[in-house]
């Protein structure tokens, strides 16, 4: 099986077809992250996909001593980061709704299952942006905490400090 | 890792991108190279097609400095100095026997009329009366 670090020399090289292995690596992660920060599924895979084009184009530029991942999540941040203030979205007053509809009613413990599964989805969409997304870096795309502060840019103790911060406020509204 | 940290992992939404996203990136990326590949063709098709006008003109503007080069060859070649003087020298040398011929011819002329005025006095009427 091709890793990631040949698949992107191969693509340096000139073979695009090797960036296959990366888009799809990488593209459930980002469109969740995106769909977080702009709160748009569909706009979200349209962002996702204009940074896979992005990084493949400037593919040359990217630094091996880096984790591929986080220069990708970052082109993608910066695209949705210009995709708000470009649409006047005030990322603090995005919809509350994000993804809960996945209830099933099959069964009474899925059911269960899936409503505090809603509720922690709506306590962490009611999170400031900068706690939200850490919050979904860490938890749904299981990034450490050195790849949090490359993505975002921030030192990584205030990472620390906001994944405490949004966790206490995770846990005090589930239980409010 | 507690329960809280268990529930907000578990709270991953079910979401999964459209079943194309992979194959309509690709398809993008392919669609991108070659309108890339194109585009660095265009500079220098636009440069060549802006060259020819320009070259029509240079070869318009040495054509006509070649015909006034030839023209003025058939009219005055150039010459040395010390072949320049000689030239004059030879025109006034030149000059000074045509006068010297031109003189020799005004005296004949005068030694003509001269005698056609004679014969005149003799022809005239007076002389015809008399």
């Amino acid at each position: 099986m091709q890793t990631e670090k040949a698949a992107i020399q191969e693509v340096k090289e000139g073979n695009s077809d090797a960036y296959r292995l990366i888009v799809d690596r990488y593209q459930r992660g980002l469109c969740i992250y995106l769909a977080n920060m702009l709160n748009d599924e569909m706009q979200a895979e349209d962002i996702a996909q204009e940074a896979f084009m992005r990084a493949y184009s400037k593919i040359n530029t990217y630094n091996p001593n880096y984790a591929f991942s986080t220069w990708l999540y970052r082109i993608a941040r910066n695209l949705a980061l210009r995709d708000i203030s470009k649409n006047n979205k005030n990322i603090a007053e995005l919809d509350e709704n994000f993804e809960t509809k996945e209830i099933s009613d099959s069964a009474h413990e899925e059911i269960l299952r899936d409503e505090q599964k809603a509720s922690v989805q709506k306590a962490i969409s009611r999170l400031k942006p900068e706690y939200r997304e850490v919050i979904i870096l860490y938890y749904w795309n299981n990034y450490s905490y050195e790849e949090i502060s490359q993505i975002i840019n921030k030192p990584i103790g205030t990472v620390r400090t906001w994944l405490f911060r949004s966790k206490e406020m995770i846990g005090k509204d589930l239980n409010g | 890792m507690d329960k809280l940290d268990k529930q907000i992992a578990d709270a991953s939404p079910e979401y999964q991108p459209n079943a194309d996203f992979t194959q309509n990136t690709m398809q993008k990326i392919h669609d991108s190279q070659t309108y890339r590949k194109r585009t660095w063709f265009k500079p220098f098709a636009f440069s060549a097609a802006a060259a020819l006008p320009l070259l029509a003109v240079v070869f318009i503007f040495a054509g006509i400095n070649h015909n006034q080069t030839q023209k003025v060859s058939t009219t005055a070649k150039p010459v040395s100095t010390t072949s320049q003087q000689s030239t004059s020298k030879n025109v006034n040398s030149a000059n000074a026997q045509t006068a010297n011929e031109f003189d020799v011819a005004i005296s004949q002329l005068d030694s003509e009329v001269s005698n056609y005025a004679i014969s005149y006095s003799e022809t005239s009427l007076d002389n015809i009366n008399q």
